[in-house]
């Protein structure tokens, strides 16, 4: 499990140089580009985790970057871009689901489409097993308790190592041990579970 | 990691990945919006983080300070004033007490027993300070007999505050919200744009943060768009994102005055 910190973080995209902001500059237009593109799984699922709905998820998300924009200048390279987006979309998701629940209310008497994903894959049985696996870890995660969730979201799942993870949730490296260790220990019983349960 | 691990997490993470589509929409709305010099959402400050070194420290020294005035009043260092009162109406007969009488009147209070005891050996004058005076009793409870109410008056005394329920809007309260925008909707299909503008105006006098605050701002916006005015289109839009960041109509507003019909 110890690969969660330093090989995940490049598979799932360490900053890249053409992504390195330089602190205290404005962004230019293309790197701002690359920085979305980059980076706005990570803030959409982190803004799922935060527990915005996903209907608003998308605009959750879009927001961020507005505010990146704004903010970029404040940006001061003592932590990484993602650890500093992070903090951001923390602190979004907070704002936006305030007025949640008043929007939910009117939601139920709204007709909203779902969009529907452009992307279905055309093996349905490929793509049942795999949906299945995901619902099983996002029951996994909703098992854990908020703070493992979130270091065992980031680190397991996001692949940022445990420095960064300190630095964007603002504890201390030994926390982000403690927990991780702990989250990865009931996520090791729960694979091996569910393993003997498919196995009959 | 082991193989299966690290295949569930893929799944979970390929699962949530966004559609490449959503992406590209999504950066052309932020760009658009960017290039409008919308300032995005005003950020409220991080509950999480807001519990610096400094808080901690100061809620631990109250917590502290909370321990140690529990447990002086447990081990009885502390006593406060009721106890304190209550000792010297309790008297033992010097011969009983022995040597040991003035501890025995301090433990006294503590042991219901002892209390009954020396209530029953005590003398009819010794007693009397601890049998509650009826008279005394009857001063007591007077003023709260006074002030509580004999029965509704139907009259709020001066200076209380407004029952909660007169705050709530009630559903009388919302049907007039709908039937007023339903009036400036209908100005506003008709292209009587000055009777919609003065409906969603009095609107938003009369109910400014109510239940439909929303929707008013969203006629007003489709109102705006028709009249051509589109910069006061795209401010209210940027004042509608601010205001009502979760709202269900961002959607709709997204598309600014190109998607009003």
């Amino acid at each position: 499990m110890e690969s969660g910190r330093a090989g995940k973080s490049q598979r799932m995209g360490e900053d890249a140089p053409a992504l390195s902001v330089v602190p205290g500059s404005k962004v230019d237009e293309a790197v701002f580009r690359e920085l979305f593109s980059t980076h706005y799984g990570f803030v959409r699922r982190a803004m799922l985790g935060f527990g915005v709905p996903s209907a608003i998820a998308e605009d959750a998300t879009q927001e961020v970057f507005v505010v990146v924009h704004r903010r970029v200048a404040e940006f001061d390279g003592r932590t990484t871009m993602r650890a500093w987006l992070y903090g951001i979309a923390r602190r979004v998701a907070h704002t936006m689901t305030r007025g949640e629940y008043r929007a939910s209310r009117k939601r139920a008497a709204l007709s909203t489409v779902e969009r529907e994903r452009p992307d279905l894959e055309h093996d349905l049985e490929r793509e049942l097993v795999r949906r299945r696996a995901a619902d099983r870890v996002g029951a996994f995660l909703e098992s854990l308790a908020p703070a493992q969730r979130e270091v065992f979201a980031l680190c397991d799942i996001e692949g940022l190592r445990a420095p960064e993870v300190a630095a964007a949730l603002g504890v201390n490296l030994n926390t982000v041990y403690s927990r991780l260790r702990l989250a990865r220990r009931r996520f090791e019983r729960f694979v091996r579970a569910w393993e003997s349960e498919e196995n009959g | 990691m082991n193989d299966s691990t690290a295949k569930l997490l893929e799944a979970y993470r390929s699962a949530h990945e966004p559609p490449a589509e959503e992406v590209a929409r999504s950066l052309e709305s932020v760009e658009a919006r960017i290039a409008a010099g919308d300032p995005g959402l005003t950020l409220l400050p991080d509950t999480a983080s807001a519990i610096t070194p400094a808080v901690k420290l100061v809620l631990l020294g109250g917590l502290l300070t909370l321990l140690g005035v529990g447990v002086g009043f447990g081990l009885g260092v502390w006593r406060g004033p009721r106890v304190a009162s209550a000792v010297p109406e309790i008297h033992l007969p010097r011969a009983e007490a022995g040597v040991q009488g003035e501890d025995r009147v301090a433990e006294a209070p503590l042991d219901p027993r002892a209390v009954g005891h020396a209530h029953s050996r005590s003398t009819p004058s010794e007693r009397e300070p601890a049998e509650p005076d009826p008279a005394e009793t009857v001063e007591s409870v007077k003023p709260a007999v006074a002030d509580a109410p004999s029965r509704p008056t139907g009259k709020r005394p001066k200076g209380a505050p407004k029952p909660v329920a007169a705050a709530t809007p009630g559903p009388s309260t919302l049907a007039e919200e709908m039937k007023l925008l339903g009036r400036g909707r209908a100005a506003l299909r008709d292209g009587d744009w000055a009777t919609a503008a003065s409906v969603f105006d009095e609107h938003a006098r009369r109910f400014a943060d109510g239940e439909l605050a929303e929707e008013r701002e969203v006629n007003r916006h489709e109102l705006l768009c028709a009249r051509g005015e589109t910069d006061a289109a795209n401010a209210l839009r940027t004042r509608f994102r601010s205001r009502f960041p979760g709202s269900p109509h961002r959607a709709k507003l997204r598309k600014g005055c190109g998607g009003a019909p």
